[in-house]
């Protein structure tokens, strides 16, 4: 029995802020304005005031109106800052949900990359207990602290996404490989301990770190990732119908276009310059929109890209 | 050509100014992740190597003179 998609739902805001009016733009040096400027994102979502764990309740409340289906497991992907420490902000979703009879997790510690992980973990847990029907998967995108400019990375949108993997579900998960490399695992970091979070600031230890040693090992990985997961298939790079990544920047799709000889589908240019980086919640939300509107059709092979800076690669196939 | 030699002109070619072999590439900002990628390439073509695992070190490519010393290492040890 193969394990795929049952529904996806993504929860956005009308309200759109263009990058240019960001409070924070003013106080910001010259470079990173000149980043948030030309990084190829136009406006960003705003949902003012909402916390992670709210935004991504209400994604499975909606979604969970569509498909009533009580799941088995409901796995958060962790956000950038926990609403709460020591509580549980999955364990809020799941009260939020009335998933009573729903055993609640949070996947964490792997940035963007954790949809994939947690997608793919979900796949696992299905195929090891045949009791288990269903595994419902969250996450929420709010900004670390008050600011949204992320150099020189992203710039942060909100939003959250809710999905459902089901036995029998489309698309199905063909074939999925995931890597870190923990000597990145303090390459960015907000000092938490000693200021109010309206002055988390996120740190970058090593701009050029990031531009050249993570984006050469990030090649070496992904390049790799791709070919086992297309070899795991059985398929061949050109019968793949679409790629798609994360949103992080209009220049890191040409990055990984060249990279991997795999155009990525325009649906993640228009995503990122509306919305800005919604973090784990990118490719679910590429994902569902290419289903909408990419003209695909049954059968169809599509890859999913996803990296993140902690460092973390995932590649997935899906088939239509 | 010697290895040295190339990497000044790649470089010049791709920067449109000239380089000095001990001069800090990273310190100038012209490496973008995308010119990461084209170095990188470049020099595996070029020198029949396969830059992996440890050598894509940040100090292995801070200078023309690092990239030639990296190099060489790569064929000596290819068999």
């Amino acid at each position: 029995m193969s394990i795929g998609i049952g529904s996806i739902h993504c929860v956005l805001p009308d309200t759109l802020v263009p990058v240019a009016e960001l409070p924070e733009i003013e106080a910001l040096g010259h470079e990173e304005v000149e980043f948030a400027r030309s990084c190829g994102i136009e406006t960003i979502s705003e949902f003012d005031g909402l916390a992670s764990g709210e935004l991504a309740s209400r994604a499975c409340l909606e979604l969970l109106d569509r498909e009533p289906a009580q799941p088995d497991l409901l796995l958060m992907v962790g956000s950038r800052a926990p609403d709460v420490l020591l509580g549980s902000d999955v364990c809020r979703v799941q009260a939020d949900t009335k998933l009573t009879n729903t055993f609640a997790f949070t996947v964490d510690g792997l940035g963007c990359t954790g949809s994939s992980a947690a997608w793919a973990l979900g796949r696992d847990l299905l195929l090891a207990d045949p009791a288990k029907q269903s595994v419902l998967i969250t996450h929420a995108s709010r900004p670390t602290g008050a600011d949204r400019v992320r150099f020189p990375v992203t710039v942060i949108g909100d939003g959250a996404c809710a999905m459902t993997l089901v036995r029998g579900g489309r698309p199905v998960l063909r074939a999925h490989r995931m890597a870190t490399d923990g000597t990145f695992h303090d390459l960015f970091g907000v000092d938490y301990k000693q200021t109010p979070w309206y002055e988390w600031r996120e740190e970058c230890a090593s701009p050029d770190r990031y531009r050249f040693e993570l984006a050469l090992h990030s090649r070496m990985r992904l390049g790799k990732l791709v070919k086992q997961v297309l070899a795991d298939a059985g398929v061949e790079r050109s019968d793949v119908a679409a790629t798609l990544m994360q949103n992080v920047t209009a220049s890191a799709y040409d990055f990984y276009s060249s990279l991997l000889d795999l155009p990525i589908h325009p649906v993640c240019g228009e995503n990122l310059s509306r919305y800005g980086h919604l973090g784990a919640m990118d490719v679910v939300l590429n994902l569902d929109r290419l289903l909408a509107t990419g003209g695909l059709a049954k059968g169809d092979l599509v890859l999913v890209l996803n990296n993140s800076p902690v460092a973390a690669w995932a590649v997935t196939l899906w088939e239509l | 050509m010697n290895i040295s030699t190339g990497l000044l002109e790649f470089l010049a070619s791709r920067t449109k100014r000239t380089w000095e072999p001990d001069e800090d590439l990273f310190a100038s900002g012209v490496v973008s992740s995308l010119f990461a990628l084209e170095l990188v390439v470049h020099l595996e073509k070029a020198y029949g190597v396969e830059v992996e695992g440890e050598y894509l070190s940040l100090e292995n490519f801070r200078t023309v003179n690092a990239m030639e010393k990296m190099v060489l290492e790569l064929q000596a040890a290819t068999p």
